[in-house]
């Protein structure tokens, strides 16, 4: 076994509860080698077949078919499975649960007995020899219990091997089996889907025949969101939250109609009532939803638990189909884990397998090289900057292989390809570009104190940035109150963002990965990450400060309104379609006014917003819960595209929430 | 025609009146409650928010910028400061302006919702209003006044056939001590705005003083025909704008259980109470 690959498979394997000292994670390692069970890389082996052996091999280990929860989970911590430090793992998908439900391991060895590739099809029928293996060792397990729960999820894991599902409560299994699989070959943040379509067949027959009540339902719903969220530690990637886990609400099925039944609301009732931050929701929204929906939502965002993120679809749906997704495929669209848009189950789109774009990277060769006689020279600079700056941006990857994934996901076992190597339908990647407010700030303040004041010259916007504003903390005030600001709905301001996203936009249209059209996106997890070495900005940010946040405001004096109104009149078009997020937090008149929050949201997604995430914070509430954690073990905040509990992030995590609560008081 | 002395216009507002507005602050008020949460609107005359905290000079920042400023002997008023420590409180709009911003909002009014013209005292501008209430009432905009209806007949009057909404807030603590001919002058106008087909609104702030005199509030109420109110518990959170306005402030906060106890006397005594949330 290659030590360099279980260090590796250890670095990866549940990093939050990994000892945080050398010596520490020293005894770590020894007791991974001695205690758990790591399956290697055969190398000698083709990847894909060596990624399905793997997952044969796994499937023989795992103990699994204790029932938590009311279900069957199949996750074993102790049964890890080697990757290769050159592939990135493939993340952020989400199968068709549909297809599961109606669909049985017989019916998916008949498709794959077509395959024509021996390798490729040995690849596959392991995976299936796996799930198999999975599946015998829980009917198995069950089989020893003697309560009725056991006898009936027996049935339902029986039904598996050849039948499609035939109630609720056995999709609800079905889905959560599935679902434990993936997480267990390391296919990290695994979206959930539109549950609220996928589960409304078998819903509908069980209130028909009566085997189904509403209560029970809910509580299956309940149940089942509990198993989800059991894992949050073991599943999270970069911070404790941050799983991925997305169940959809509502948007459009294939008809073209609205999805809302009671699954719908009986998910956000559950989210309601028991704010968690694990898994997460995300509702689609349109004209047609219905005010019960809205209002049923923002109760919901109003608990505090950042859910659900809402989705502006009668933006993001024409966009797609523009772009290139095809008008069949698009109503089914979910997201990669926040808010980067794919197609359920068809698409690898890794959409944030890049390193984001730091887009300030552009300010400093001007201010150096470029002849700025004049702003519009200036700005001109800037396109050509732009331009520079993607097109030397590094695309180089590989992905991690993924048999698993290509059974399920349309239209791998057709084209005879993996699902990390183009077997798909759609593998349009994406990019995300952090600092925008923070670029545009930058720009406005050259624009007032350079060329129309003559307060500063470029070199002294030089000098600010390379001494972190030592000995310029007046124009380090002026930049940080004084000029326009991002996010004001001024003309100038708007035409001037999105003349930046356009040549954006432009840049990343002449690169590709992989042959395929990449996205952009303007909203990035990364504000604190890449920020923390980062020079000082012209928008009076100090070095190491955190960027802006997505589509935020970074001035006080801009109010809910006026940057719902800003990011109306932002242009999406193109490949700008990778996320684009207004993040904001509430102020507190409107958490005691949810009926008016609701029509504010709704005009404002009818003139044209993308996507919006609102948090509820109290500035003091977050100050206090800093100093006395153990006052608050329940205090739940919404981060990025995840929700999280306030005490298990970092501090300059907390710190950056309590400034965003201030600034937005 | 004459400019319309605005203080601020802030969108989205949840509290001043149904459904979702755009309150629009006008400046200058007859009356000087001392526990008002807008003190810079109770002059008419023009003032500034001087923000000393944003000053270099106090923060010990030496800056080739502030070599002219008057706080370093130089020939420039603080009214030019480059930092903007001095922020004029109010400007003087056109009518057309004034619509252009009201509109903005217009998909977001909805049915209930509209404009709400607050202060001070809105109704001392009613004659420059008229032309953005002929605008407003012809783009179907809801119009509400925040009023003391502490005004002269006449520039009621100027108002009164496009108003929806009244919300008239009452000054009946004892701090306010006498105003003259108070009741004469709002009965009277109460009676005006009742005439017309216009929402009343009354609304009530509550200092700790007035549970001693609860049965003469009470009495007045009867008297002005109220049976319906909204009593407001005083906050402070205006005290920042009285230190850059470089005033004296007073904190009226009132106590949450006195304003229970109040609250529930009204309420005894059939009078239909709500508590507005801040």
């Amino acid at each position: 076994m290659n030590i360099k690959d279980i260090k590796y498979a250890y670095a990866l394997h549940n990093p939050f509860t990994r000892p945080k000292s050398k010596v520490g994670k020293l005894f770590g390692l020894f007791d991974f080698i001695l205690n758990d069970k790591i399956v290697p890389v055969h190398r000698q082996f083709n990847s894909v077949l060596s990624a399905a052996m793997q997952f044969d091999e796994m499937a023989s280990l795992m103990h699994v078919g204790e029932v938590i929860n009311g279900y069957v989970y199949p996750l074993d911590y102790h049964v890890v499975r080697c990757q290769e430090e050159r592939f990135m793992p493939i993340a952020s998908v989400t199968v068709d649960y549909s297809k599961i439900l109606s669909g049985s391991l017989a019916l998916k060895k008949n498709e794959v007995k077509n395959i024509t590739d021996d390798t490729f099809k040995h690849s596959l029928e392991l995976c299936l020899d796996g799930i198999q293996t999975v599946i015998n060792e829980i009917i198995n397990n069950l089989s020893k219990n003697k309560d009725d729960r056991s006898l009936q999820l027996k049935g339902y894991f029986e039904r598996m091997l050849d039948k499609p599902c035939a109630s609720f409560d056995e999709a609800i299994q079905r889905i959560l089996f599935y679902n434990g699989l993936f997480w267990q070959n390391k296919h990290k943040q695994n979206g959930i889907g539109r549950l609220d379509m996928i589960l409304a067949p078998y819903y509908q027959a069980g209130m028909a025949d009566g085997s189904l009540t509403r209560e029970k339902a809910k509580e299956m719903l309940y149940n089942m969101s509990l198993v989800l969220g059991k894992d949050m530690i073991f599943k999270s990637a970069a911070l404790i939250g941050d799983t991925g886990q997305v169940i959809i609400l509502g948007g459009v099925d294939k008809f073209g109609n609205t999805v809302e039944n009671d699954i719908t609301h009986m998910i956000l009732e559950i989210f309601t009532e028991h704010p968690h931050p694990d898994p997460k929701l995300i509702l689609r929204v349109n004209s047609q939803t219905s005010d019960d929906v809205w209002s049923k939502a923002i109760k919901c965002i109003l608990k505090g638990s950042g859910s659900p993120l809402l989705m502006n679809e009668n933006v993001i749906l024409p966009l797609m189909k523009a772009f290139g997704y095809a008008k069949e495929d698009v109503y089914n669209f979910g997201t990669s884990a926040c808010w980067e848009p794919l197609i359920i189950g068809k698409s690898l789109d890794q959409n944030n397998c890049i390193k984001n774009i730091t887009i300030l990277d552009i300010i400093v060769p001007i201010l150096k090289n470029g002849k700025n006689d004049n702003f519009s020279e200036f700005l001109h600079n800037i396109d050509l900057e732009i331009a520079n700056r993607i097109a030397e941006h590094d695309l180089s990857i590989e992905f991690d292989k993924a048999p698993i994934l290509s059974l399920f996901f349309d239209d791998c076992i057709q084209k005879e390809k993996d699902f990390s190597e183009g077997g798909a339908r759609y593998n349009h990647h994406g990019l995300l570009i952090v600092g925008l407010p923070n670029l545009v700030n930058s720009i406005l303040n050259i624009k007032k104190y350079v060329y129309e004041d003559n307060v500063c010259s470029l070199n002294d916007c030089l000098n600010c940035i390379k001494n972190d504003f030592a000995n310029h903390e007046d124009l380090r005030t002026l930049f940080k109150d004084g000029a326009l600001k991002f996010g004001s709905s001024d003309s100038f301001v708007v035409d001037l963002t999105n003349h930046l996203m356009e040549q954006i936009g432009n840049a990343v249209e002449k690169r590709t990965m992989f042959g395929e059209t990449i996205k952009v996106g303007f909203s990035s997890p990364s504000y604190i990450g890449l920020a923390k070495d980062y020079p000082a900005s012209l928008d009076g940010r100090h070095k190491g400060d955190p960027f802006a946040v997505h589509i935020s405001p970074i001035s006080s004096d801009i109010d809910i309104s006026e940057i719902l109104d800003f990011a109306s009149r932002l242009k999406y078009e193109g490949n700008r379609i990778n996320g684009n997020v207004v993040d904001f937090v509430i102020p507190s008149s409107y958490a005691k006014n949810p009926e008016k929050l609701v029509s504010i949201l709704k005009v404002t997604c009818k003139k044209g917003i993308y996507e919006l995430q609102l948090n509820v914070l109290d500035k003091k509430t977050l100050i206090d819960a800093k100093a006395h954690p153990e006052k608050y073990p329940n205090l739940i905040v919404r981060v990025w595209g995840f929700s999280a509990y306030f005490n298990d992030l970092p501090e300059e995590y907390k710190d950056n929430l309590i400034k965003r609560a201030e600034l937005y008081e | 025609m004459n400019k319309i002395r605005v203080s601020s216009i802030q969108r989205g507002c949840v509290y001043d009146g149904p459904g979702v507005r755009t309150t629009v602050f006008l400046k200058g008020c007859t009356l000087h409650c001392p526990w008002c949460c807008n003190p810079e609107n109770i002059s008419s005359e023009q003032e500034y928010f001087i923000d000393d905290k944003k000053c270099l000079k106090f923060k010990g920042i030496n800056s080739a910028l502030c070599t002219s400023c008057e706080r370093n002997q130089g020939g420039k008023s603080i009214l030019e400061c480059p930092f903007g420590i001095a922020r004029p409180v109010s400007q003087m709009m056109d009518a057309s302006d004034l619509v252009f911003e009201i509109e903005k909002d217009k998909d977001l009014y909805a049915t209930n919702g509209g404009v709400t013209f607050s202060g001070g005292e809105p109704l001392l501008q009613s004659e420059c209003l008229l032309p953005v209430l002929r605008d407003c009432k012809e783009l179907n905009i809801g119009i509400a006044f925040e009023t003391t209806l502490y005004v002269a007949e006449r520039l009621l009057k100027e108002v009164l056939p496009y108003a929806n909404i009244m919300i008239v807030d009452l000054k009946l603590q004892p701090e306010q001590g006498n105003i003259p001919n108070y009741f004469n002058c709002i009965s009277r106008n109460i009676t005006l705005v009742k005439a017309k087909e216009i929402e009343i609104f009354y609304r009530l702030v509550f200092v700790n003083s007035m549970l001693g005199v609860k049965e003469k509030i009470y009495h007045s109420l009867k008297t002005l025909g109220v049976d319906k109110i909204e009593l407001l518990k005083c906050h402070h959170l205006g005290s920042k704008k009285y230190e850059k306005l470089h005033l004296k402030s007073e904190d009226f906060t009132a106590d949450e259980g006195e304003f229970q106890e109040f609250s529930e006397y009204l309420l005894s005594q059939t009078i239909n109470v709500s508590q507005l949330k801040i």
